[in-house]
């Protein structure tokens, strides 16, 4: 079964465009992630410092320094390594200035791909980010500073 | 520039404490970087020199770490050159003084009593109250 997904711009920083993922008739991935903490839950201050570390991310660059790989090195997937806080999310970091917010949860194993949830938005995301580099090479998306050019809206196999 | 909604909502509460937090911590590791640049130094040359694994200092440089104040110090001696300033003394407690005597007057204005521009003369903040307002004439 195939799945449409758009890549929607989410917000705008001084240094980076935040976009995010969006499959038909869904909230998006990032607002799926925002749901399931709403505010006034018990992980309200790591929402907080992850909104934080967005806004500086948006100031400073998404430069590859402030960012863990999560999966294979050859992909552009990166978990927001913040310490001492329960939660992850997931990115896709396309360059500098450009970042894809995917959804993610809680940490409650070592690794991702030990908990089924955060595997499956990881391998998602890694799926994306493949789809994205082909449809760059087949020069049907451009990178543009800060923009994601040319048609946003793909297909992929769930 | 375009904001999220469901982001600015939260933004409106998060705790100052966060917020300078991160802040703080980003400027920290941004200077650590700038100074191993300035100094043709990696990651890598910073944890050889500090006895430590790589990959503990590259964790420490992704923004949010909680630096103790002995790892900066280890930090700035390894590489010569300061990261973090402590603002001087005497100048910080002259400044409290000041609002806190600032402070003290508002409370006397907003209870209704009339106050002398006289009271706050020591301070060097007269200009500031110099437009007659029914309190401070």
């Amino acid at each position: 079964m195939k799945k449409r997904l758009e890549i929607e711009l989410f917000e705008e920083h001084t240094n980076v465009n935040i976009y995010t993922i969006r499959f038909k008739n869904e909230s998006s991935e990032i607002e799926k992630f925002l749901d399931k903490f709403p505010a006034g839950c018990k992980f309200d201050r790591d929402v907080s410092i992850i909104i934080k570390v967005l806004d500086n991310i948006g100031k400073r660059g998404a430069l590859e320094r402030y960012f863990r790989y999560e999966g294979k090195f050859k992909d552009n997937v990166f978990a927001l390594p913040i310490e001492d806080i329960n939660l992850r999310l997931y990115v896709i970091r396309i360059s500098d200035n450009i970042l894809i917010l995917g959804n993610g949860g809680i940490k409650k194993t070592k690794k991702y791909n030990e908990d089924p949830e955060l595997n499956s938005i990881v391998k998602q995301l890694q799926t994306i980010d493949c789809l994205l580099k082909t449809k760059e090479r087949q020069g049907l998306i451009q990178i543009k500073g800060k923009q994601l050019l040319g048609k946003l809206e793909f297909e992929i196999k769930s | 520039m375009k904001k999220n909604p469901r982001f600015e909502e939260r933004r409106k509460s998060i705790p100052k404490e966060i917020d300078v937090f991160v802040n703080r911590s980003f400027d920290i590791v941004d200077r650590i970087h700038e100074i191993l640049r300035l100094k043709n130094l990696s990651q890598k040359d910073l944890a050889d020199l500090l006895g430590k694994q790589e990959s503990e200092v590259s964790k420490w440089m992704t923004g949010t770490h909680n630096f103790t104040l002995k790892t900066l110090v280890k930090i700035e001696d390894v590489l010569g050159f300061p990261i973090i300033k402590v603002i001087n003394k005497e100048k910080t407690t002259e400044k409290q003084s000041i609002l806190l005597v600032i402070e003290a007057k508002y409370a006397q204005i907003n209870q209704g009593k009339d106050i002398l521009i006289g009271d706050l003369q020591d301070f060097e903040i007269k200009q500031k109250f110099q437009k007659p307002t029914p309190y401070l004439s």
